[in-house]
C-alpha cells in the first residue's frame, strides 16, 4: 500500500502511528505541498492512502481505521463516534486554531474558547477510561492523538492544559509513550519542532465551518481588519 | 439536523429496524439516538452505521470487505463535512464536480451494489437535485445517472419526490 504525503503533514501522524502499531508496511511517497494525487478531487489534500492502484482513501480517519482493521477488524460504535467527532466537530475548529497559532503565534479568543469547550468534553468522556473505546487501543486513539499533538506538545502547546484536563493528560501520555507514536513523531515532525508543520498546514484545504459557529468567523475577520 | 433526522428515519424504514428516541444535542448540534436500554449513539454516521449493522437483511449494505467498509466510511464523512456543510455556491459546485468525476466509471459509490453510502448520499443530495435544471443534470451526467438509478432502487425513495431526468439524452450521453 502506498501512502502519499507532503512533508510535515499533521494528519500523517495518525496513519504512521497506527501502521507502526499494527505492523502494516506502508510505502511512503513524499510529494510537494499541494500536489495532486486523487484524480477526481479538486482539493489537493494529503495524506492519501492508495489501497489498490487507483483506489484511494483520502479521508485520514477512514484510512487510519482501515490500516488498524487490516490487522484485526473491529466494528465498535465508540470508534465510529470518535472518528466522526474528530472530523466533523474538532477539525473545523482545530484547523483554523492551528493556522492561527502556528502562523501568527497568538490564538483568536473565539477559537480558543471553542477549543477549550471541545477539550473539556473530551476530558469528561475519558473519565475512568484508559482509551477512548472500552475495547482498548483503537484507531480512535491514534486519530485524536495525531490531531491534538501540536496542541498538547511542543512549541505551540496550549498553556495550562495539563491541569485543566487531567484525564486527557493521562491518556495523551500513554499514547506518547507508545513506540509506534514516537516513531511517527520522528518521521513527521523535523527535530520535534512543531513549527515544521506550518507549510503543509497552510497548503491543505480549510475544513468547511460548522453552521452554528459562524460567529467565530466574524470575530476573526474583525480582528484581522484592525 | 432536521433533514438528518428525516434521513435516519427513512434509513430505519429501509432496514426495517425500529426507531428509538431521536433528539438533537443543542451544544454540538448533532443527532443523539437513545435506545430503551440506555445505549446512546451520537452523530449521523455513527447512528447510521449502527442501524445498518444491526439489520438482519442488509449485510451487504455495510460493505463486503474491509476495503469496501473503509470506502463507505469515507463517503459518509464526505457527505457530513463537504455536502451538508456547503454554504457557498463555490463549495456546492466543487463537490458536484468531484463526485460526478468519481462516478464516471461507477454504478454505485462503493462496490457493485447499493450500500449505506449510496443511501445517505442520495438523501444528502435530494434537495440539490430538486433545484437543478435539465441542463445542469445533463452537465453532471454521471452523478445524474447514479442519482436516477438510486431513486428507483427498491424502498430507497420512500416519501422523497421523484426527480425527473431526460432519459434519452442522459443515457445516450453516457454511452461514450
Amino acid at each position: 500500500m502506498k501512502l502519499y504525503t507532503d512533508k510535515g503533514n499533521l494528519n500523517t501522524l495518525k496513519l504512521l502511528g497506527v501502521a507502526e502499531e499494527s505492523g502494516i508496511n506502508l510505502e511512503v511517497i513524499e510529494k510537494k505541498h499541494g500536489e495532486k494525487v486523487v484524480p477526481y478531487l479538486s482539493a489537493h489534500l494529503f495524506p492519501v492512502l492508495e489501497v489498490y492502484p487507483g483506489k484511494f482513501l483520502f479521508s485520514p480517519n477512514s484510512a487510519t481505521r482501515y490500516i488498524s482493521n487490516k490487522k484485526a477488524e473491529e466494528t465498535d460504535t465508540d470508534v465510529d463516534r470518535w472518528l466522526e467527532w474528530e472530523s466533523s466537530q474538532l477539525q473545523p475548529v482545530l484547523y483554523p486554531y492551528l493556522v492561527n497559532v502556528i502562523g501568527s503565534g497568538k490564538p483568536e479568543t473565539g477559537l480558543l474558547i471553542h477549543i477549550q469547550t471541545l477539550l473539556k468534553s473530551l476530558n469528561g468522556e475519558l473519565k475512568g477510561k484508559k482509551f477512548l473505546s472500552e475495547i482498548g487501543l483503537t484507531a480512535a486513539d491514534f486519530v485524536l492523538w495525531g490531531a491534538l499533538y501540536p496542541l498538547l506538545a511542543g512549541k505551540f502547546v496550549l498553556k495550562g492544559w495539563e491541569s485543566l484536563y487531567p484525564k486527557i493528560k493521562t491518556w495523551f501520555n500513554t499514547m506518547c509513550d507508545l513506540p509506534s507514536c514516537q516513531k511517527a513523531v520522528t518521521l513527521v515532525i523535523t527535530n520535534g519542532d512543531t513549527a515544521s508543520l506550518k507549510e503543509s498546514l497552510l497548503s491543505q484545504p480549510v475544513p468547511l465551518p460548522l453552521p452554528h459557529l459562524k460567529n467565530i468567523e466574524k470575530t476573526e475577520k474583525v480582528k484581522v481588519d484592525d | 439536523s432536521h433533514a438528518e433526522m428525516n434521513d435516519l428515519k427513512s434509513l430505519a424504514t429501509y432496514l426495517n429496524v425500529p426507531v428509538a428516541k431521536l433528539s438533537v444535542d443543542q451544544k454540538e448540534k448533532i443527532l443523539v439516538w437513545k435506545e430503551k436500554d440506555g445505549k446512546t449513539l451520537r452523530g449521523l454516521i455513527s447512528i447510521a452505521k449502527y442501524l445498518s449493522r444491526n439489520s438482519s437483511h442488509h449485510k451487504k449494505f455495510t460493505g463486503e470487505t474491509i476495503e469496501e467498509r473503509a470506502a463507505i466510511d469515507q463517503w459518509l464523512e464526505y457527505r457530513l463535512n463537504n455536502i451538508d456543510r456547503a454554504q457557498h455556491e463555490k463549495d456546492t459546485s466543487t463537490f458536484i464536480k468531484d463526485i460526478n468525476a468519481y462516478l464516471e466509471d461507477k454504478v454505485y459509490f462503493v462496490g457493485h451494489q447499493l450500500s449505506l453510502a449510496d443511501f445517505l448520499l442520495y438523501y444528502g443530495l435530494h434537495n440539490l437535485f430538486r433545484d437543478l435544471t435539465f441542463y445542469e443534470k445533463q452537465k453532471y451526467m454521471h452523478l445524474s445517472r447514479w442519482f436516477d438509478n438510486v431513486q428507483h432502487a427498491e424502498n430507497v425513495r420512500q416519501t422523497q419526490t421523484l426527480i425527473p431526468f431526460q432519459k434519452n439524452i442522459l443515457y445516450s450521453g453516457s454511452a461514450h
